[in-house]
């Protein structure tokens, strides 16, 4: 008969239902739009450590200690393994970058694919090979007919570094026009504009001179081979591509501190 | 006493069943100002989940096209929120509601807005500069992976 005790109690149910629904989702569809996944790192921005000399280091000891085909076979395996896998991290650098040119990246692939290619056949030889003399001069073959890491890791970071010197200093050149137009504007605004075009000029001989730094240092690295670093040839044009590759980084830096000299100059 | 209500039972039902209305519209008041809540909460959600994404973002493609042009700070707040804070100038369309005891005001001209003077993104540059400095640094430690045969 008294139903008013029965709506209240329905309402505060209803209440209390309506308000458990709306903070949950509230709750869901904060949580989703917080958790959208941040952009992954850059992970192949070294060599990973798996690849490294030390991965197969336990394998020499034992070798050296016990030496049986079956042990130098594990060690050249080994030794071939890690250096496919850094070729696959390079392919994917390569494949990824969006400052190589093309015809950079025509040569790395070719470089990659020729040297992926030589040591999978060379796999095949060590799993095949019955005596310790053929696995002595298959194992020695791994170093010297390819240098995986002496050379063809170095040729990738290095012409991938020179291109993005050169991509850079495509930007600072887009720049110094933007900058230009906003010290010309902040002038005719009656704004102090202080040193402004000095620093613009810096600016612009900085990025000048990062670009001559690299200048024909990717071709010189790209035609390197392993017989050029096995007779020394190669370590020059490596030493100094990679100085020319430190100095141009500086002067982008130096470069990218007198475009804010420009903007705090006009923004005073 | 049983079987039959009384003047006394009645009023008394009455005053429990107004009483629960009130509660009832309480609660429904409640269930409203939750709602608003939430909506306020989730658009809040929203703008800094974007945030974060964007700022994880940066650096992660950069290259020459990165370099793109951003307007001056205050083009650029007027750009990506029409709907921010309004500033002390006064919108033409901004007196929907006009006033009616007080004596008409003299509607303030819009204040013109310089033209944005489009700078570079420095931020974009930098990134490729950073981009260097990981070249460098797998260069230098390649030559150590190499080992040697003997």
């Amino acid at each position: 008969m008294n139903r008013s005790p029965l709506r209240f109690r329905t309402g505060i149910r209803l209440t209390a239902l309506a308000t458990a629904l709306v903070l949950a989702g509230t709750i869901g569809v904060g949580s989703a739009l917080a958790a959208r996944p941040a952009a992954a790192p850059d992970t192949a921005a070294t060599t990973d450590a798996r690849h490294g000399v030390g991965r197969c280091a336990p394998l020499w000891l034992t070798a050296r200690a016990d030496p049986t085909v079956e042990n130098w076979q594990a060690v050249g395996l080994c030794e071939i393994d890690r250096r496919l896998e850094t070729l696959s991290v390079l392919q994917a650098k390569v494949d990824a970058s969006a400052v190589l040119t093309d015809a950079h990246e025509a040569a790395l692939d070719g470089i990659i694919a020729s040297t992926q290619e030589g040591l999978r056949a060379l796999r095949a030889e060590i799993e095949a090979d019955a005596t310790l003399a053929e696995l002595r001069e298959d194992i020695t073959s791994i170093f010297e007919d390819y240098r995986v890491y002496a050379l063809v890791v170095r040729q990738v970071w290095l012409v991938v570094g020179d291109d993005t010197v050169v991509v850079t200093a495509d930007g600072f050149d887009a720049a110094a026009d933007r900058l230009e137009a906003a010290i010309d504007a902040a002038e005719a605004a009656g704004t102090d504009i202080g040193d402004a075009r000095e620093h613009l000029a810096a600016m612009i001989r900085h990025v000048d001179a990062a670009r001559d730094e690299v200048a024909g240092d990717a071709e010189a690295v790209l035609a390197l081979t392993p017989a050029d670093w096995n007779d020394d040839s190669a370590q020059p044009i490596l030493r100094e591509a990679r100085q020319s590759l430190a100095d141009a980084r500086g002067h982008l830096r130096s470069a990218l501190q007198e475009a804010r000299q420009v903007l705090a100059e006009i923004e005073e | 006493m049983h079987g039959t209500a009384t003047t006394a039972d009645l009023d008394e039902t009455t005053s429990i069943g107004d009483h629960a209305m009130t509660l009832t519209q309480t609660g429904l008041r409640i269930v409203a100002a939750t709602i608003l809540v939430g909506i306020v909460i989730a658009g809040c959600g929203g703008r800094l989940g974007a945030r974060g994404a964007d700022a994880a973002d940066t650096g992660t493609n950069a290259n020459a096209d990165a370099v793109a042009a951003t307007a001056n700070p205050s083009a650029e707040a007027d750009e990506q929120d029409p709907s921010a804070e309004p500033t002390g100038t006064v919108e033409p369309s901004a007196s929907a509601v006009p006033a009616t005891s007080a004596a008409p005001k003299p509607t303030p001209k819009p204040t013109p807005k310089p033209t944005p003077v489009p700078t570079p993104n420095l931020d974009a540059l930098e990134a490729l500069i950073d981009q260097l400095d990981a070249a460098l640094a797998a260069d230098a430690t390649a030559t150590t992976d190499e080992g040697s045969p003997e």
